[in-house]
């Protein structure tokens, strides 16, 4: 709490640092509001997307150039602006603070923070609009970037500097994904940025106390705008959110966002656009959603050596309905993307969870950003889990089968229980590679479906206590050389001894 | 304000006239008196805007009742009878005022002062903003004692706040920021 002679001497400092002297301002009218939206008479000389002032200290965003006024975007409650207003220019585009002092906390997409633990002490700021790294500034993604999630890293891996797309129905564990990548990212010099857009606050609330919790806090930003808030609010948000990725990527280091949901902001954009009489299109949206949502998504990048080598790895989340991906948005941000990872109902209820369906989910740089040990178990499991999936099918209709079907179908049920993995618990890719190499090479094949989860948590603490070396030097060198192979197999015939 | 495109179009118009004929003071003067005379009496400008009235019969009590008027000013309010557009009237002369301005080279400048300014005061003022803004202006000027003090200045869109109430306003948005 601060008390009165504090407050009296921050009102003395301030009044002291008061400069005097004419103030000097291009001014317009306001001659309609609502819904968020102006329109303001006059301001000849205004720029497209540049910051205006309202009275009440609102800002707003210059969206239209008419001939006579200009249409703008309200950043706030419009609910004390009324006609005849008198709106400033500042000169300003809309930017927001960057820089460490954000790391840690909870901002709107206006960069003021509202996790009440006061102001962020930066200087620097960075506009939310930038033009996208250019070719020759780029590289091809081929660091991974482990999300400790055995189905994606094994079977979808993910390079530092990609776009991957998120994809499902509603619940179906999609922002759990995102959760688990960021809580993975611990200690592996990654800052994570979290663009919540249009959800509850309590979500929001629970999400940070959940990244609190595991330690996950201090390097991550939550970008927030609530459901209740305007749809001009919501449209900056993975902007805003993507500027502050954007100083630490040309800091030279690795940023991973994630824009959830992107629906939700298309949705916005699409109320901000109508409400401005922009012509509607496809259902409704107007013309340039695709643009708005390839050019937030073109400034994830692997930055090259000369420019730092840093990156940014996008993770937009789209929600669909009854799992219809053919739908606008969806297709849009499939056909931006650099793949996507689809998540269905069907699997999560029969709880595969994460409910991944592998068949169908890909990624398009990935593998070349695996390391080699992965790369070696997971090529095979591949391949196996495609069989099974041709298999299994086809095995719903035929009543009895050959011992050799009858192997196969029952290593790809081992195979798919081994991708199972509980929310909140990401596992080092070493630990990953030592689970999935027993299962495709069988050593699986004689446990029980149903106590496979538990066989892989007990095999990797068993591993870790007798054969620690075995971890360490996948984890060392990445590989998995013969010797070290063989030190595997003989744990696993260890430890299935006693299981 | 929505029909001020409208009103611009005719406006133009109007003023190319002007200048062809070369009588664009004469046709100022003529569009004021017009404007003037339908805000001084209330029951010729309901006349003069009423649909009802037939279209012919407000011509010709027009065309007689301004027959002294410039024929490019009078045409304009017949045809403007003609169209149905009487509502424009007023605005069209606002836009008219505004294309005669900017061919003059010359800006609006309204000074709003908190008590009256002496002519010396004025002409200071004046003079100072025109070799800073090189342009000649057509001042207008009021008197707003809520302004406290100072002077406020409006060209255009561009506002010049040295008033005392427009220091008070920026003082409180200083403290009540954060």
């Amino acid at each position: 709490m601060i008390n009165a002679d504090e407050i009296a001497g921050i009102i003395k400092q301030r009044i002291a640092s008061y400069q005097t002297g004419t103030n000097e301002a291009e001014v317009g009218t306001v001659i309609q509001v609502g819904d968020n939206i102006a329109r303001i008479y006059g301001l000849d000389n205004a720029q497209s997307s540049e910051l205006v002032e309202f009275p009440n200290g609102l800002n707003g965003i210059v969206l239209n150039l008419e001939e006579d006024s200009v249409g703008v975007a309200i950043m706030g409650p419009d609910t004390d602006i009324k006609e005849g207003d008198k709106v400033r220019r500042t000169g300003r585009i809309a930017s927001v603070p960057v820089g460490d002092a954000v790391l840690g906390r909870v901002v709107n997409p206006l960069g003021q923070p509202i996790d009440g633990k006061g102001d962020i002490a930066t200087t620097r700021f960075r506009t939310i609009e930038n033009t996208a790294p250019t070719v020759v500034e780029r590289q091809s993604v081929k660091q991974p970037l482990q999300t400790g999630i055995r189905a994606i890293d094994a079977l979808i891996p993910i390079g530092r500097g990609q776009r991957e797309l998120i994809i499902g129905d509603r619940g179906t564990g999609k922002t759990a994904i995102a959760i688990d990548a960021i809580i993975n990212q611990k200690g592996k010099n990654v800052i994570c940025i979290y663009v919540a857009i249009g959800q509850k606050n309590s979500t929001v609330a629970s999400l940070q106390q959940t990244l609190e919790k595991h330690g996950a806090m201090d390097y991550t930003t939550i970008v927030a705008v609530s459901a209740a808030e305007p749809a001009s609010l919501k449209w900056i948000a993975p902007f805003a959110g993507c500027a502050m990725a954007e100083y630490f990527m040309y800091e030279g280091k690795d940023v991973l966002i994630i824009y959830d949901d992107l629906t939700r902001h298309a949705q916005a954009y699409r109320e901000v656009s109508l409400l401005l009489r922009r012509p509607p299109g496809r259902e409704a949206f107007p013309g340039d959603i695709f643009f708005l949502h390839s050019r937030l998504l073109e400034r994830a990048a692997k930055l090259s050596d000369e420019k730092g080598g840093g990156s940014i790895t996008a993770l937009p989340i789209i929600e669909t309905q009854a799992g219809d991906v053919s739908a606008y948005i969806p297709t849009n941000v499939i056909s931006i993307t650099d793949g996507q990872i689809y998540l269905r109902n069907e699997l999560f209820f029969q709880g595969i969870r994460p409910a991944v369906d592998v068949g169908i989910s890909v990624s398009r740089v990935g593998s070349s950003a695996q390391i080699k040990a992965m790369k070696a178990v997971a090529g095979r499991l591949k391949l196996d889990l495609a069989q099974y999936r041709e298999l299994a099918a086809f095995a719903k209709l035929a009543s009895d089968l050959d011992k050799a079907t009858q192997q196969q179908l029952n290593r790809g049920d081992k195979m798919t229980q081994v991708l199972v993995q509980p929310q909140l618990h990401p596992q080092p890719v070493e630990d990953q590679v030592a689970v999935i190499f027993a299962a495709t090479r069988g050593y699986l094949d004689t446990i029980p479906t149903a106590r496979v989860s538990e066989w892989s948590e007990r095999f990797v603490q068993f591993l870790h206590e007798k054969y620690s070396d075995v971890p360490e030097s996948i984890a060392k060198s990445g590989a998995l050389p013969e010797d070290v192979e063989k030190k595997l197999i003989a744990a696993i015939d260890d430890f299935n001894k006693a299981f | 304000m929505p029909n001020e495109t409208l009103a611009r179009r005719y406006a133009t118009a109007v003023f190319q006239l002007a200048q062809e004929a070369g009588k664009v003071k004469d046709v100022q003067h003529d569009l004021h008196t017009f404007s003037e005379a339908l805000g001084a009496d209330e029951d010729v400008r309901k006349f003069f805007r009423s649909p009802v009235v037939d279209r012919k019969e407000k011509e010709s009590v027009f065309a007689q009742a301004f027959a002294k008027l410039d024929p490019v000013a009078l045409h304009l309010f017949l045809l403007l009878i003609r169209k149905r557009r009487e509502n424009l009237a007023e605005e069209i002369v606002v836009q008219y005022d505004v294309l005669e301005r900017e061919a003059r080279g010359a800006q609006e400048l309204r000074i709003t002062s908190a008590r009256e300014l002496t002519k010396a005061e004025l002409d200071t003022i004046v003079q100072r903003l025109a070799s800073a803004f090189r342009s000649a202006f057509d001042v207008s000027q009021s008197v707003d004692p809520k302004l406290i003090g100072g002077v406020r200045i409006t060209i255009g869109d561009r506002l010049i706040d040295g008033t005392i109430a427009g220091r008070l306003d920026d003082i409180a948005r200083l403290l009540s920021t954060n």
